[in-house]
């Protein structure tokens, strides 16, 4: 590998600049700015590139550094012999982007791309960077204090890394890295064990919810059961009831319809008519008073003062039968008002009325009140379900306190060091007490040390107390205060004495039973009123009739019969009046002629004669009243069946005591619910198995990256150790002869005979005795560390014999030392292409 | 006649244990909120059946919270008919209600069938003693429209769980009404005959990806079904290949490109693959912080590798050069430890940010 010449174009301050490497040393002399470091970093980015500019770069770039100020073609080309050909690389930079840049390779002249993007990495095998810190000597990085800096930067110059690159501090970085995950993986493992702990007990709960769930299901069958056979005997017991209300009715129908046919029983040969029956009785009338004329032949005075005093009494107004009948209906309507209204007024009150009075006082508990105990019964029974959820105690975890250093033990220190100082004192005067007792001081006071410190660093114990729950108590407070709210409320109704839930259930129970009463007592009371609404207009319509007639004060039923009574003997004695002036033959024709109506209808009726034909129109009314009561009751008695539904009779014991079965419900509902809520709070700890089982999924995935990683950074460290001692042995033997090599052209220089060991420790032979490098100057160190790069570069660059560049490298160097390194540089440049860069006249080489 | 085919709702079930716990808290309630919005759209839509094709639950022992549930709900649409076949993982029981009318259920012994006007809905449930001789017992009446109900994989093979849809040819199934895998997936049984697997109501976890919901069955004289999507968020697996990405800028607008369709309600798996340069520096987590606000929930498993290659270090005289020649010689290891061998150290050695 050689320079051929340089072509610079425009770069930095150089333009228009050509240079033949002519001589294997091609050095330049010149001052500071003329641009030395320019053309370094030409040769550089030639071989390289340059890096995009970036904006928030802190370091300034080489392309902003050397981008033309003048402007144009900013680039050149470099000409060198490789490997046995030439190759010309050209190159142009854009002013920021790296992509924008051209590079274009020759290969004996022709173009070629077997040198790649970066012909710097194909033809050194090294970086950039690499390239810089070996090819590129200045003082610098020559400059060192001692032979061992040479050792530890053998990595820096080989590796393809920064400059501070420390190989210890990659593996102890790599170690800290396993370190980190070997103590998560055991923390993970801790924590999995630990999990795995809860799981397992969790897993054993809920493999022990089978027999609950097996229970709970049977429980839930009981309650069902009992539920089923309480509701079945309650609506068998109303279904029952409806039949007796059924059956109550038809006896009703069937009581009529027995008395409509007993009346019938009587009427073979059918009904006869009102009319007929009218007429009947006209006919009797009219015999009646035909046979008192026959009778007595010509009205008595008696007689004729009762007709007139009658007549007179109905001269303004006399009732036809039809309106006195209408009286009499409804003077019996009202008797039976009456009775009605008697009736509901004089039922006595239920003992369980009366009772419940007492509670309340006869006055209406409201559903306002009733609703106001029982939110505070609910709010009350809430916070009974949330202290059933709040452990009574609680853990406290405190940590005790360091215990102060011993006083004893201070006390013995201070003893045993007192006893260590005279010892040593008395070694002057007695040797052995002397030894014997800095030998008791000195031990004693170290193992009361040990014993003080070991104290010291005891972890303080952490204590774990249970103490009541605050919240707990609180909640208690609640209830009570919550409960007392409760029983002063319930108390004014003389409910006291007794759980809370059964005196507010038999309070409620109660109130509500109480409301219906009242609310059925009130119905009665409208029913009594409308009744004597009635009873008035009908007693107002009656009297008026009566006054009416100037009848006095008397009971209407008195009244009727008077009248009745009056306006018959009215008939008799009107009859007499008119039959005076006929004959006894025509009375007794007109006698037979009616007997022969009376007769026929009793014939025709198959009625004996001796039935009254009073008796036979109550039948024929009655009849009629009986039958319509009769349709009446048939329809009300199908309207009940058809509105209950009833359809078929159920069979029903009577002796089941529906109380009973509603406490069986109860109780098999209690059973129930004290599975189902232990059940509740098994499976609410079992829901977090779940969860549990995913964190552990997660926690073994996450041990097993650690141990991975873990493994990893091992096989990491080993691997870079590795690295790095097969490259310490590929370079060490090559090195150290190359070293001897250039320790000779020392020797010759500066008379010294320097060797290195496998260490590359350098020591020189000192009349015939090794002496360690520090024994040199640094000016001589410094031309040994030159030597060592220059073996190192020989090594590393065996085939391809590379020029180095040296930047102002021996400034620092005394004029004795100088000549030495000079001299030195005129051997080296016999075998290698050397660009010596100075800037001191006294440098030049 | 309209039927819904569903299955696999497991109810109270284990999530995804990548989720955070409040997030798998609410999910489990999307999961019953979704089982209650399919049955009001059963009602919306005069639906009179929803065949539940097994794993109405989730596990052996469900709770009793999670079975009060599903029985209220069918209690409270007695409008209804819910017939319930149980799966392998409701199939053992743990608290019941035997009563409900419109709740009706299936047995491992016979086949069952309820009429609906020319529709029979028959089926049997898969126990050990009957995986192989239920086939025998499937005697339909080809005259009328037949829909069967069976829980189990599709397979060619006998066994629990595992059904051969050919044993099933020339039987007289319309439809068969399928529940076990948790995708929407269906095929032919015979020149009659379709099978179907609904799928799940939602996904619970990564292994759940893709669109979840059920089947309408519109069933007249012959069976037409239709999916329909019906889940609160679908979860996704997203593949997005970093090949050639050199920093994070290039990576986010793969991942953009990748996920630009997927609703921000959305669950999603990223699988970052690829061969990206020794230097690039792309973290996971880089893309969960870019992706978190986004969407409902992330995550994001880097499964990049620094492909670092012999070749480019044959001549390399560094340490690196020595350390990738060394570890590639190495018989220790197989290929991808030697990548993360590899990868691993030198980033050490250049002092670059190591990622997990």
């Amino acid at each position: 590998m050689k320079l051929l010449s340089l072509n610079i174009i425009n770069f930095g301050n150089l333009n228009g600049y050509t240079y033949d490497f002519n001589e294997n040393i091609a050095s330049f002399c010149e001052k500071n700015g003329y641009g030395k470091s320019t053309l370094v970093a030409f040769i550089k980015s030639m071989f390289y590139g340059m890096e995009t500019f970036k904006k928030n770069s802190a370091s300034f770039l080489d392309r902003e550094h050397y981008y033309p100020f003048t402007g144009g073609v900013f680039g050149g080309n470099l000409i060198f012999e490789y490997q046995g050909h030439t190759y010309r690389i050209e190159r142009t930079f854009d002013q920021k982007s790296e992509t924008n840049d051209i590079l274009t390779v020759y290969k004996d002249n022709e173009l070629t791309e077997e040198l790649g993007n970066v012909p710097g990495e194909t033809i050194f095998g090294i970086s950039k960077e690499s390239f810089e810190r070996l090819i590129i000597i200045n003082s610098d990085k020559i400059e060192i204090q001692s032979t061992t800096d040479v050792s530890s930067k053998l990595n820096n110059y080989a590796a393809n890394v920064s400059d501070d690159f420390d190989i210890d501090k990659v593996l102890k970085k790599a170690k800290d890295l396993k370190k980190v995950e070997s103590e998560k993986s055991k923390e993970i493992k801790k924590q999995i064990s630990e999990l795995k702990t809860d799981i397992s007990n969790l897993e054993n709960i809920k493999s022990s919810l089978d027999g609950k769930y097996k229970s709970l299901n049977e429980a839930e069958k009981n309650y069902q059961t009992a539920s089923r056979i309480y509701k079945e005997s309650m609506e068998k017991g109303i279904v029952v009831e409806q039949w007796k209300q059924y059956d109550s009715l038809n006896n009703e129908c069937k009581s009529l319809k027995e008395r409509i046919d007993s009346i019938l029983n009587r009427y073979k040969n059918g009904l006869p008519t009102i009319d007929e029956i009218n007429q009947v009785k006209e006919s009797n009338q009219k015999i009646k008073i035909d046979n008192a004329s026959l009778e007595r032949g010509s009205i008595s005075p008696k007689e004729e003062s009762e007709y007139n005093s009658l007549l007179s009494k109905y001269e303004s107004y006399l009732p036809t039968k039809e309106e006195v009948a209408v009286v009499e209906e409804k003077i019996n309507k009202l008797n039976r008002l009456n009775e009605d209204k008697t009736e509901i007024v004089n039922k006595e009150k239920s003992t369980e009325e009366k009772a419940l009075e007492s509670h309340f006082y006869n006055k209406k508990i409201e559903e306002e009140e009733i609703n106001n105990i029982q939110t505070k019964v609910d709010e009350y029974r809430g916070l009974v379900d949330e202290l059933s959820n709040i452990n009574p105690n609680i853990e406290k975890t405190t940590k005790e306190n360091k215990k102060p250093v011993n006083k004893l033990y201070v006390i013995s220190l201070i003893l045993f060091i007192i006893m260590l100082g005279a010892g040593i004192g008395l070694i002057f005067v007695n040797l052995i007490l002397g030894i014997i007792l800095s030998a008791i001081g000195g031990l004693g006071s170290i193992a009361l040390l040990i014993l003080i410190l070991t104290s010291q660093n005891k972890e303080p114990k952490t204590i774990v107390e249970s103490i009541p729950n605050e919240e707990y108590e609180n909640k208690k407070k609640d209830i009570d205060k919550k409960k007392q709210e409760i029983l002063i409320l319930l108390a004014r109704y003389q409910y006291v004495d007794g759980d809370i839930n059964d005196l507010f259930n038999q309070f409620k129970n109660d109130a509500n039973r109480y409301n219906a009463i009242l609310e059925e007592n009130n119905k009665n009371i409208n029913k009594v009123n409308e009744l004597e609404n009635e009873i008035n207009e009908l007693d107002e319509e009656i009297s008026l009739f009566f006054n009416k007639l100037g009848f006095p004060s008397m009971s209407f039923d008195k009244a009727l019969s008077t009248l009745k009574e009056e306006l018959s003997r009215l008939d008799i004695l009107k009859g007499i009046v008119n039959n005076a002036s006929l004959n006894k033959e025509q009375v007794k024709n007109n006698i037979k002629s009616e007997q022969e109506k009376v007769d026929a209808f009793y014939k025709k009726y198959l009625l004996d004669k001796s039935t009254p034909i009073e008796d036979i129109e109550k039948d024929i009314n009655d009849l009629n009243r009986l039958n319509n009561e009769y349709s009446d009751k048939v329809k009300a008695r199908d309207d009940y069946k058809e509105k209950n539904g009833l359809t078929d009779r159920v069979a029903f014991d009577e002796s089941v005591d529906t109380d009973t079965l509603k406490e069986n419900e109860t109780n098999s509902y209690n059973d129930y619910k004290v599975i189902k809520d232990e059940l509740d709070k098994l499976e609410e700890q079992v829901a977090d198995l779940d969860d549990l089982k995913s964190k552990l999924d997660r926690l073994i995935e996450e041990k097993q990256t650690a141990d991975e990683m873990a493994t990893l950074y091992e096989n990491v460290s080993n691997e870079i150790k590795k690295a790095d001692a097969s490259l310490t042995n590929k370079y060490v033997a090559p090195i150290k002869d190359r070293f001897v090599y250039y320790a000779d052209l020392l020797e010759k220089v500066i008379g010294e005979k320097v060797h290195m060991d496998r260490d590359f420790k350098v020591m020189f032979d000192h009349e015939g005795i090794l002496r360690k490098s520090d024994h040199l100057s640094s000016g001589i160190l410094t031309i040994c560390a030159l030597c060592f790069r220059l073996a190192l570069l020989d090594n590393m660059f065996e085939k391809d014999n590379i020029f180095i560049i040296m930047d102002d490298p021996f400034i620092t160097l005394d004029e004795e030392h100088f000549i030495k390194a000079k001299a030195l540089v005129g051997e080296l440049a016999k075998n290698k292409q050397i660009l010596y860069l100075t800037c001191h006249q006294s440098r030049r080489i | 006649m309209k039927i819904i085919h569903a299955a696999d709702i497991h109810l109270g079930s284990k999530i995804e244990s990548k989720f955070p716990l409040e997030m798998t808290l609410k999910r489990r309630k999307e999961i019953l909120d979704t089982f209650s919005r399919m049955v009001s759209f059963a009602k919306e839509n005069d639906v009179k059946v929803i065949l539940l094709a097994g794993d109405v639950f989730d596990k052996d022992k469900p709770a009793i919270k999670d079975k009060e549930f599903f029985y209220k709900t069918v209690k409270n649409n007695p409008e209804i008919d819910f017939l319930y076949l149980k799966g392998n993982h409701d199939i053992e029981g743990s608290y019941e209600e035997t009563s409900i009318p419109n709740l009706k259920t299936f047995n491992s012994g016979e086949i069952s069938t309820y009429s609906y006007g020319n529709i029979d809905i028959s089926g049997i449930e898969m126990v050990n003693e009957n995986y192989r001789s239920f086939y025998s017992k499937i005697m339909l009446n080809k005259e009328r429209i037949n829909i069967f109900l069976l829980h189990g994989d599709d397979s060619n093979t006998f066994g629990l769980n595992k059904i051969r849809i050919d044993s099933l040819a020339n039987k007289g199934i319309d439809y068969l009404a399928l529940g076990h895998y948790h995708s929407y997936k269906e095929g032919k049984i015979d020149s009659r005959g379709r099978y179907a697997f609904s799928g799940c109501l939602e996904g619970r976890g990564f292994d759940e990806c893709g669109e979840k919901g059920f089947i309408l069955l519109d069933v007249d004289k012959e069976v037409k079904s239709t999916f329909i999507p019906f889940s609160r968020r679908t979860i996704h697996e997203v593949i997005v290949d970093l090949t050639g990405s050199s920093d994070l800028v290039d990576a986010k607008s793969k991942v953009d490109l990748s996920i630009k369709d997927i609703d921000k309600d959305d669950i999603l798996l990223i699988n970052l693959i690829g061969n990206l340069p020794v230097n690039a520096e792309i973290t996971a987590d880089d893309i969960k912080v870019y992706l978190e606000n986004r969407f409902y929930f992330v995550y994001v498993k880097n499964k990049t590798n620094s492909l670092i290659r012999l070749e480019d270090y044959v001549n390399d005289k560094s340490l690196i050069g020595e350390f990738v020649r060394g570890v590639y010689a190495s018989e220790e290891y197989d290929e991808e430890t030697k990548q993360k061998i590899l990868s691993t150290g030198i980033k050490l050695i250049t002092k670059r940010e190591v990622e997990r």
